[in-house]
């Protein structure tokens, strides 16, 4: 069987096991196309206007695959980790997709739901294999193998490598040497589908590099700091990206992390980030004088937007070492005290 | 200490009877004008949903007649709501207000932090005086919505026009100044009475329109921008499908302990939705199932911008209307929305089913 898996939302952080669980069952993965122009308009046009612009773009993968395959692949995720849940819109994916867009072939949606203490991984394995004709027992066991990809697929992430890359390796590899060459590390924070998706972002990795400045992601961090300074907040963080994010942020900030200043990718309407934006922007301001740039991306941004922002940005650091006039690039004259 | 809490519907309404009752000192903030919108969208972020900005403008109008500590109830998510509380402190910290918050919730089911934090509210240790007032609050507040839905019903059938207006304005300038649960009472027993010398125009059978949707935006007149005046003014019956009485003891009391209220209205969502995805996403789904079953001319979807769980029922919708063939619009707000454009959308709307009705009863005859 062909089982269509879109190349959009937790594609990012998911698909080694979505892979490994079927391929070893037998079964065929079809990938959607990488994002652009078309599955972004194919999107806009079956897609509630309200939604963001990764759901509009994950409705324009379904549109691009939905005829080439006997089954689509749309994992409803409640939640992917104990006590913490996932914006709603992930929660009601399948339903959204479902009631939005005509003709689809049938539909494999299996829930992810950690949240409470007792999880029923059988029962998302069952859903995982729907209708298809797979055992129990060889699904089990394909699915703990994906569970083990993913884990290597992560440590290459935490190694330097962007999906591209990690989600063809099967084994982990050497870290990449990551600081010789550069003038500097920028912290990037945002949801991986923003990150990683280079139409959506405008490659906006690659810029900084070309720039000159290595990039630190969330996923670049050790995810033991990451979740000790997320406790810290003065209530429990429950969106999973979120407590990610809002950790990363923490964790350089608390222990100065070398870093020359923070973008944060976000898209427009973004409910969470709404949230993790404005909380890290605050604390920063309050206690650091690190810069911080928010980029807001959506359907009509256009890049020589966004490149002149990255410039204005990358040049305000580049200026901190060596001039400070009326126009502080630290906010405040650093001379007069 | 003196506490202040946010607008929601009739929520100030059994809030100051118990803290009257309790002997709190209490501010009830001005009822949201713009003037309040406006000092919450210069200081809060610029997607955070209206209800966030509205509560920032609540908050500091309280404090500049000497509030000093906020009361808010709270979630766990997974909508914006649950982080409501921290983001609040944080807003306020940085416009250089150093206020209290204590927020109702039970952190991770933990039940016995909840009364200690009621206890700190209410300034009482005594549990079961603290249980009592929260008791007869709840029932004014019950009570409050009870009269709001007659008074929806009324205003599309009453024979005066402008009658049932009247005494709304009567009922929100009086709430304000009743002292603690006695005087509530009075006031509400006393709307009452007025309500029934209402005289009713019984030749009108007036389009029926369920409202559904976020329920800040559903209660809270201001953000809504009087949308159940407006439609009343143009004949329609409006029946509101959330109460915020209904809804502090769901979230409260229910949700809690793993329990709710409304299996019909889940059971009606069922082959839409089937399960939470936080906000009130299932319960706009199901009531619009159970509206259209119930013969309503149409259903009116009300929304936050940038709401996420309603977002995801906005897409379920269409499949509902087609099914029941029952007309449903979205109305999507935010500070920018304005009054002329919202007014021709509902006018529209309402033609729009008024015709269908006509046609319908014509092919019956």
């Amino acid at each position: 069987m062909k089982i269509g898996v879109p190349r959009g939302l937790l594609y990012y952080y998911y698909f080694p096991l979505w892979k490994t669980f079927y391929e070893e069952l037998g079964h065929e993965i079809v990938l959607s196309g990488e994002t652009n122009k078309n599955i972004l308009n194919m999107g806009i046009k079956v897609c509630v206007d309200e939604a963001c612009l990764p759901v509009k773009i994950f409705h324009g993968h379904v549109e691009d695959i939905k005829e080439k395959v006997d089954f689509l692949f749309i994992p409803r995720l409640m939640s992917v980790s104990y006590g913490e849940f996932i914006c709603p819109k992930f929660c009601g994916l399948p339903e959204m997709i479902i009631h939005s867009i005509p003709e689809l072939p049938p539909v494999l949606k299996p829930d992810f739901n950690f949240h409470g203490k007792k999880v029923n991984l059988n029962k998302t394995i069952e859903e995982m294999i729907g209708p298809l004709d797979i055992e129990f027992n060889a699904a089990q066991k394909a699915f703990h193998r994906g569970m083990e990809q993913i884990e290597i697929y992560k440590k290459n992430l935490y190694n330097g490598f962007l999906p591209q890359e990690a989600l063809g390796f099967t084994e982990e590899m050497e870290p990449k040497d990551p600081i010789v060459k550069y003038k500097g590390r920028i912290l990037v924070l945002s949801h991986p589908y923003h990150l990683y998706d280079t139409f959506t972002n405008m490659n906006l990795l690659k810029k900084m590099e070309t720039m000159g400045y290595s990039t630190m992601t969330a996923d670049t961090l050790s995810s033991e700091r990451i979740n000790y300074y997320a406790a810290t907040l003065p209530k429990r963080m429950f969106w999973t990206f979120g407590r990610e994010i809002i950790g990363a942020a923490l964790y350089t900030l608390e222990e100065g992390l070398p870093i020359k200043g923070i973008v944060y990718l976000t898209s427009f309407a973004c409910g969470v980030d709404s949230i993790l934006v404005d909380y890290i922007e605050r604390q920063f301001k309050r206690r650091s004088s690190i810069p911080f740039m928010q980029l807001t991306i959506d359907e009509h941004t256009g890049e020589a937007g966004i490149d002149t922002r990255l410039e204005a940005f990358i040049e305000m650091i580049e200026r901190r070492d060596f001039d400070d006039r009326n126009l502080s690039p630290h906010g405040k004259c650093v001379y007069r005290g | 200490m003196i506490v202040t809490f946010p607008h929601m519907g009739n929520v100030y309404i059994g809030g100051k009877a118990l803290m009257d009752d309790l002997g709190v000192d209490v501010v009830v903030p001005p009822l949201s004008t713009d003037y309040a919108l406006e000092i919450g969208t210069t200081q809060s972020p610029e997607f955070i949903c209206s209800p966030l900005k509205i509560n920032i403008g609540n908050y500091v109008q309280s404090i500049q007649k000497g509030a000093d500590t906020v009361l808010i109830t709270g979630s766990c998510g997974p909508c914006r709501f649950g982080y409501y509380g921290v983001m609040e402190k944080e807003i306020l910290m940085d416009m250089g207000y150093d206020v209290d918050f204590i927020i109702f919730e039970a952190p991770d089911g933990d039940i016995g932090e909840l009364i200690r934090r009621m206890q700190k509210a209410t300034n009482t240790r005594n549990i079961a005086k603290m249980a009592k007032s929260i008791w007869v609050a709840q029932g004014i507040i019950k009570e409050a919505d009870r009269i709001e839905r007659r008074m929806l019903h009324l205003e599309a059938v009453e024979e005066d026009k402008g009658t049932i207006k009247k005494i709304r304005k009567q009922f929100k300038n009086q709430a304000r100044l009743a002292k603690g649960s006695k005087g509530m009472r009075e006031l509400l027993r006393d709307i009452n009475s007025k309500l029934d010398k209402v005289l009713i125009d019984n030749e009108q059978k007036p389009l029926k329109i369920g409202l559904i949707g976020e329920i800040y935006t559903l209660i809270e007149p201001y953000i809504n921008l009087h949308i159940e005046e407006k439609l009343a003014a143009l004949g329609v019956e409006v029946d509101r499908s959330l109460c915020v009485g209904e809804w502090v003891t769901e979230h409260l009391v229910y949700r809690p302990m793993g329990l709710t209220r409304d299996k019909k209205i889940r059971k009606a969502a069922q082959p839409y939705l089937d399960r939470c995805i936080g906000g009130h996403a299932w319960e706009t789904i199901g009531y619009a199932a159970h509206y259209s079953q119930s013969g309503y001319d149409g259903i009116i979807q009300l929304l936050p911008f940038g709401c996420m769980p309603e977002i995801v029922a906005e897409s379920i919708l269409p499949t509902i209307q087609k099914d029941y063939k029952v007309p449903i619009m979205t109305l999507v707000l935010d500070e920018l929305t304005g009054e002329a454009g919202y007014m021709t959308r509902l006018e529209a709307f309402v033609d729009l089913i008024q015709r269908k009705k006509e046609r319908r009863e014509r092919h019956e005859a």
